[in-house]
């Protein structure tokens, strides 16, 4: 396999081999802790636009399955680990991480002191970076000239209405940039799932008549999301069951007043310890957090918190004092990651059950 | 917290198979955290070896024998409040439910910490516990319950072979017997019988060649749990994992079935409100992804060691506080660590192989075969950045022929024979499947063969690949750089390129290939956590810097081998705890993680790297010590380190090196700084417990308080001191004396073993190996013995004896069971106002044991 | 024959979901005091009390009331009995939640209201309770819900907690 390199906008180079695609890819780099998992973080919209470092040496062991798809294609700019697996591919297994990579158009490069990767990142924050075949001044200079879309949302989210049909309650999905597990979640549960763009109206989610809206996980900046979103949530919230992840959290905050607020170091992995507030339980969920709410702006009147990262304090979760509108920052659905916290989707269900009465 | 004053733990005792030094590495940590709480530690142990029983890490240590009786008396002396159930094995367990049937807890008021009762009848139990899983909604194999032969052919009519048979409530380590067909299951039966308790076995349906998972869980008395860490075996169900290459983190699974595993590992330990660590074995059918529960250990053990040392997370420390009822969020860790690890579910950016040692070089006798049945002693890590170089450092420290320069050495198996040990695995077996690749065998043909994921033998290609590369490349950058890269040494350099390592070495570094070395923490490198420890690979970075102060390096035990590696284990511990008060910066270089030489308390600083001599090298590079300390096992090493220009203090304090030949063979024990010579006292070997005909095992007494026997050696006290003089280095001797003519003469002399000096540490109360460290430093005897008590003062025998692991081994072959110190797997320590009762004492406890 | 309807899990959850409703419709907690009925209600009171303490940082009362002497189901010479109904604080102008496992015929809750109005005038009074199986006898209904379950009239619907019980989890047991 051939020498590239990875290259960061501070100046500094990895020399590594390449694998999966030739392609020179410019994104922002960000480290990810997750154990297990690399096809589901790969394929996560989040991760839009970005280069993700695994800190997990061997990444391709288990190849590429069917069922561990975040989204049918994945949007991430390049793939920087320590060692990558050889495998079978098999009627399971039908790609090797190479192989997917290639097709999918997604320079990979292996051999990298990942270890050493992650605490510069952790003390920089994410930069951006290229994977290029040369380090020399000119791949620098492009590198510092490469200027990041801040249009993720749109790039990913779908343009226009699906369904996913189900014979239970009636869920409006929120699309900024969906993850799966979201709606194989939904899916368990029974929901009949209509997935609208992010830029559906309040008038369009009302006239599907659901029982619940769920706005979605996605990559980028909140702010850089239009206004009409979050005119489009306040309209929401006090008229149906409303429940948030991700992104989706942090509009949800930004509509009731809060303020969002960059966080360095980020969080991307599944091992940090999260309280939920109202029973003093301690869970485990996957983040990919950029972004968090600043606590210092959140109206108390309106909001409670309901969830918060132990490690650094951040808010994971809100909800109304008033109907039952809530949101969590990390990935409930896990898909990579633990799945103690797969009950917030029961307590979406279960209140809108309890919004429509009883069944007799 | 539970308002605790006082805590009793139970010890391990004897180490054996299974038991090597976990239990006391975990009592070590567990006890000083617990006294750091403010709380009293009471410490039962008879194991001479404890460096927790001897080196302070309770408040009071009672040497006596781990029966109901005995601890029925200490616990009504003492009256603790609580009793930490976890720290000695299985065997302690079966203790523990006495004492509660007994009725001895509650009329004590002592609190069982850490578990219901039923789960005690539970691990007793296996059938019990299956029950339990069944009704939590968990997968069990199917399994059956039979106290006869008549009704174990009854379940077999359902089940049909391939079966297991286990013994109900053993009274030795739990072995699973697989039973292919009626002879196998007839033999499994009977023994199974013969061990158990109850007089029952269970016979289950077999899952030979799933994936065998192992998860590791932590939850607090409140309900809250983590996962420690997820590990995976190499080989398939079948083998013993004990017997089996276990990596860390998990390997070859997704992360659906990684989540499955921890939310069933996190559920179990809920629903049995179990406080602590747990260690959970799943079996995976790699193509349904049905698994299914194999065992639930709460008990200290191997699988939990390694946890420890594969992800830096202070295991035991962490452990010790929920056992008294510190909240996994109130747990305080020292300022090296980040606030709130013990909840930070550690996360890996290496890779950890654990690879068992086996006792063949010894016991001839013992079955190559791997099967459900432990019959490994030991087991080594190797830690890298790949899994090639995880597994070629393993490999390597296991000091066994270098496996993996291979291709110079066919091995000589005829076609069928080969099959036959890919499909029938033995010891050693990665010979075999190398051979098996580089006889060109696919890749997938023989995963289907041994039931190993491919993914592993594509790993072993890669490895044969590189040395393939290595050895058609002669001194090129490229070629060795790849090599080391993924775990190879100079001597591999060196035997691929047919020259010396010094030249590759030279090679390397005229090239700037360098090794780094990188810190084992639990957070992959998110947060900042100084866990002092570190293994090397060939990176960009390097994270290991030359310690401040006098810095001592101690080359640690190595894997725990049959014979008393387990006491070499004891004195490399009391090396670097008597370094460290020294006023030396103590460095241990080790790659066993049973070992209680990695207790985080003993050296300032671990390395965790195999014993070749590059390896050594290349610590010794960064370190640049003013001492270097080796044990019996490398006084090869040690002169090569010696010829290189270090300063090395060798210590050749090793086994017993005879067996009893006649009674009442008397020895003197001396200390000498090469100047002066000091008595210790007088020593006698006797023979052993000796439950079957050639089984010659001795027991040594110490003190001999003979008037006359005393007054003939001081008679003889001129010779005895020109003989050990004219022997000339400091060090602590035996001199053997023979009676000729009723009258005692100088017989041999020869460095003290490691038996004894444990032996006269407990009898005095003045550790021998601090007494060694000091003259072997080259301080006079007059200011080392300064706290030596007068022996006549003393009113207590002591008496200690090897013990062996013939029952756990099944070697039944009268030539094989001879009871010499070289098959000892441990000891056992017992003290009396006379020798009789000091002889009752010792037996107590071990009436079925061979010593 | 027995059957968990409602795990441990999802018994927490209903308890949340009740506590944040409480929050919603009282907009907040000021002037509320938990009632739980004897026994197990007490023990769902005080895990309602316990929640609104962790999420409002605040105190909120927990009365136990013990209606066996105000049933009118029960013979005369029981409900007579004085003295059985005790709250260690006023209610008067607070706002009550009465707090049962179980509603079924109502007939419970009629009791405990007429035990609460001898106490003095609260503000209001509305009723919280873990299962509504239906069945209802008199015209009442609850304002917080953990799980409707229906049921035929001889099952019996039966609320374990771990204080009690050892374990948490509802059980629908059939005994024919």
């Amino acid at each position: 396999m051939a020498d590239r390199y990875l290259i960061l906008e501070d100046g500094s180079a990895y020399l590594g081999e390449g694998f999966g695609s030739p392609a020179v890819s410019t994104g922002e780099i960000v480290f990810n802790t997750s154990m297990t998992g690399y096809q589901e973080i790969i394929t996560n919209q989040i991760y839009h636009n970005q280069i993700i470092a695994f800190t997990q040496p061997t990444i391709g062991s288990y190849g590429i399955n069917h069922d561990s798809y975040e989204s049918i294609l994945p949007t991430v700019k390049g793939v920087v680990v320590r060692d990558v697996a050889s495998i079978s591919t098999n009627r399971q297994r039908r790609w090797s991480l190479d192989q997917y990579l290639k097709q999918q158009n997604i320079p990979g490069i292996s051999h990298i002191d990942t270890r050493h990767l992650a605490k510069q990142l952790r003390a920089s924050g994410p930069m951006k970076a290229s994977i290029v075949d040369v380090a020399d001044a000119h791949a620098f200079d492009q590198l510092g000239a490469t200027v990041l879309t801040n249009q993720q949302v749109a790039a990913v989210a779908t343009p226009k209405p699906f369904p996913n049909p189900g014979t239970g309650l009636n869920v409006v999905v929120i699309d900024f940039g969906l993850k799966h597990g979201i709606l194989r979640e939904l899916s368990k549960r029974a929901c009949n799932v209509t997935v609208l763009p992010y830029t559906a109206t309040t008038e369009e989610i009302i006239n599907l008549d659901p029982d619940g809206v769920i706005l979605s996980t996605g990559p980028g900046k909140p702010q850089d999301l239009p206004d009409s979103v979050l005119t489009m949530i306040q309209n929401i919230q006090n008229r149906i069951p409303l429940f948030a992840i991700g992104l989706g959290h942090e509009l949800f905050a930004m509509a009731n007043g809060a303020q969002i607020m960059k966080l360095s170091p980020e969080h991307h992995g599944a091992n940090h310890p999260i309280r939920e507030v109202i029973t003093n339980q301690i869970i485990y969920a996957s983040q990919g957090q950029g972004f968090a709410v600043d606590p210092t702006t959140i109206d108390r009147n309106k909001l409670i918190t309901t969830f918060v990262d132990l490690i650094d304090g951040t808010i994971q979760g809100l909800r109304y004092r008033d109907f039952p509108a809530f949101s969590v920052q990390f990935f409930p659905d896990g898909a990579p990651g633990p799945t103690d916290a797969l009950d917030v989707f029961d307590e979406f269900v279960e209140s809108m059950q309890q919004a429509r009465g009883p069944v007799w | 917290m539970n308002n605790l004053q006082k805590v009793l733990i139970i010890g391990a005792g004897h180490n054996d198979i299974g038991r090597e030094g976990q239990h006391d590495a975990a009592i070590t940590q567990i006890g000083s955290a617990i006294r750091k709480l403010g709380i009293a530690v009471v410490l039962v142990d008879n194991n001479p070896f404890s460096v927790a029983a001897e080196n302070n890490f309770a408040d009071k240590v009672y040497i006596e024998p781990l029966t109901v009786g005995a601890l029925t008396k200490i616990i009504a002396t003492e009256q603790p409040d609580g009793l930490i159930p976890s720290l000695g094995g299985i065997q302690r367990v079966s203790l523990i439910q006495a004492l509660i049937r007994n009725n001895v807890l509650k009329n004590n008021h002592v609190q069982l910490l850490q578990w219901d009762a039923e789960t005690i009848d539970m691990i007793v139990n296996p059938a019990l516990m299956s029950n339990r899983l069944k009704a939590l909604g968990q997968p069990v194999i199917a399994s059956q319950v039979v106290a006869s032969q008549a009704e174990a052919d009854e379940v077999m009519a359902h089940v049909g072979f391939p079966v297991i048979v286990k013994s109900v409530a053993p009274r030795i380590e739990a072995s699973r017997q697989l039973c292919e067909d009626e002879e196998d299951f007839v033999r499994a039966l009977t023994m199974g019988f013969k061990v158990s308790a109850t007089k029952q076995c269970i016979v289950e349906q077999s899952i030979v060649g799933y994936k065998e998972i192992e998860f590791i869980g932590m939850r607090d008395a409140k309900g809250t749990a983590l996962l420690i860490s997820g590990m995976e075996n190499f080989d398939p169900v079948g083998i013993h994992s004990a017997d089996s290459i276990v990596f860390a983190p998990t390997q070859t699974i997704t992360d659906q079935e990684y989540q499955q595993f921890r939310q069933a590992t996190l559920e179990i330990m809920q629903a049995l409100h179990i406080v602590g660590p747990c260690h959970m074995q799943f079996a995976l059918d790699p193509v349904t992804q049905q698994y299914y529960v194999i065992k639930v250990t709460p008990y200290f053990d191997r699988a939990m060691a390694m946890a420890a040392r594969a992800t830096g997370y202070p295991l035991a420390t962490i452990a010790a506080n929920l056992m008294v009822g510190v909240s996994l969020s109130e747990v305080k860790l020292s300022k090296r660590y980040r606030k709130q690890t013990a909840l930070i579910e550690p996360v890996l950016d290496h890779i950890v192989c654990r690879i068992p040692i086996w006792p063949f070089n010894v016991l001839k006798k013992v079955s190559h075969q791997l099967d459900t049945v432990m019959e490994s002693t030991g087991s080594v890590i190797g830690v890298g950045r790949s899994t090639e170089e995880a597994l070629l450092k393993g490999l390597r420290a296991t000091d066994e022929s270098r496996y993996h320069v291979i291709a110079n050495q066919p091995q000589q198996y005829s076609e069928g024979e080969l099959i036959q040990r890919l499909i029938h695995p033995q010891a050693g077996r990665m010979l075999v499947l190398l051979e098996a690749l580089n006889r060109g065998y696919q890749i997938d043909e023989l995963a289907e063969l041994t039931k190993i994921d491919a993914f592993y033998f594509y790993k072993l290609s890669h490895i044969i690949e590189i040395e393939q590369a290595l050895r058609e490349h002669p001194f090129d950058v490229h070629a060795l750089g790849r090599a080391k890269y993924f775990g190879f040494t100079d001597e591999d350099a060196a035997a691929a390129w047919q020259t010396e390592p010094a030249k590759v070495s030279h090679f390397a570094i005229e090239n700037e290939i360098h090794p780094t070395f990188k810190e084992i923490e639990p957070t992959a490198g998110e947060f900042t956590e100084q866990t002092n420890t570190y293994y090397s690979t060939y990176e960009y970075d390097n994270e290991s810097q030359q310690l401040a102060g006098q810095r001592a390096i101690v080359i640690g035990s190595g894997p725990n081998r049959i014979g008393t590696n387990h006491g070499n284990d004891y004195l490399v511990s009391q090396l670097l705890f008597y370094l460290k008060k020294a006023d030396y910066q103590p460095i241990l270089i080790n790659a066993n993680p049973n070992s209680v030489a990695m207790t985080p308390q003993l050296a300032a600083k671990r390395y965790v790297e195999p014993k070749q001599v590059s390896d050594i090298l290349n610590v010794l590079a960064i370190e640049k010590p003013e001492v270097i300390f080796t044990t019996y096992h490398d006084e090869h090493l040690g002169q090569i380190l010696t010829d290189l220009g270090y300063h090395v203090i060798q210590i050749d304090n090793s086994l017993p090196r005879e067996q009893i030949k006649t009674n009442d063979q008397p020895a003197v024990e001396v200390i000498t700084d090469g100047k002066d010579v000091q008595i210790f006292g007088i020593s006698e070997i006797i023979a052993g417990n000796n439950l079957r005909s050639n089984v010659r095992g001795s027991i040594e007494v110490f003190p001999i308080q003979d008037k006359a026997e005393n007054k003939a050696i001081e008679a003889l006290s001129i010779e005895i001191k020109h003989r050990v003089l004219s022997y000339g280095t400091p060090g602590v001797y035996t001199v053997r004396l023979t009676i000729i003519d009723e009258e005692l003469h100088l017989a041999t002399i020869e460095p003290m073993s490691l038996a004894m000096m444990a032996l006269i540490s407990k009898a005095s109360g003045s550790s021998v190996t601090r007494l060694l460290l000091h003259v072997k430093l080259g301080e006079p005897l007059s200011q080392v013995m300064y706290d030596y008590p007068d022996l006549a003062k003393l009113k207590r025998v002591f008496v200690q004896a090897n013990t062996f692991p013939y029952n756990q081994l099944q070697i039944y072959d009268e030539a094989e069971v001879t009871g010499e110190p070289g098959h000892a797997t441990g000891a056992v320590i017992a003290y009396g106002a006379t020798l009789r009762a000091a002889l009752d004492a010792l037996n107590e406890g071990n009436e079925s044991t061979d010593f | 024959m027995q059957k968990e309807v409602v795990d441990s899990m999802a018994m927490k959850r209903a308890l949340t979901r009740i506590t944040y409703e409480i929050i919603e419709q009282n907009k907040g907690i000021r002037d509320i005091v938990l009632v739980g009925i004897k026994t197990r209600g007490v023990y769902v009171a005080q895990r309602i009390a316990e929640r609104l303490q962790q999420l409002e940082s605040s105190t909120v009362p927990v009365g136990e009331l013990d209606i066996t002497p105000f049933r009118d189901d029960q013979p005369l010479d029981i409900a007579l009995a004085p003295g059985k109904y005790q709250l260690a604080f006023p209610v008067a102008d607070k706002r009550v939640i009465l707090v049962d496992d179980v509603l079924f015929t109502g007939r419970t809750i009629r009791a405990a209201l007429d035990a609460l109005m001898g106490g003095g005038r609260p503000q209001s009074i509305s009723l919280a309770v873990l299962v509504d199986r239906g069945h209802r006898e008199l015209p009442i209904r609850a304002d917080f819900i953990g799980k409707n379950i229906p049921t035929a009239l001889q099952e019996r619907i039966k609320v374990s907690v771990t204080e009690v019980d050892g374990h948490d989890g509802i059980e629908i047991i059939n005994d024919n």
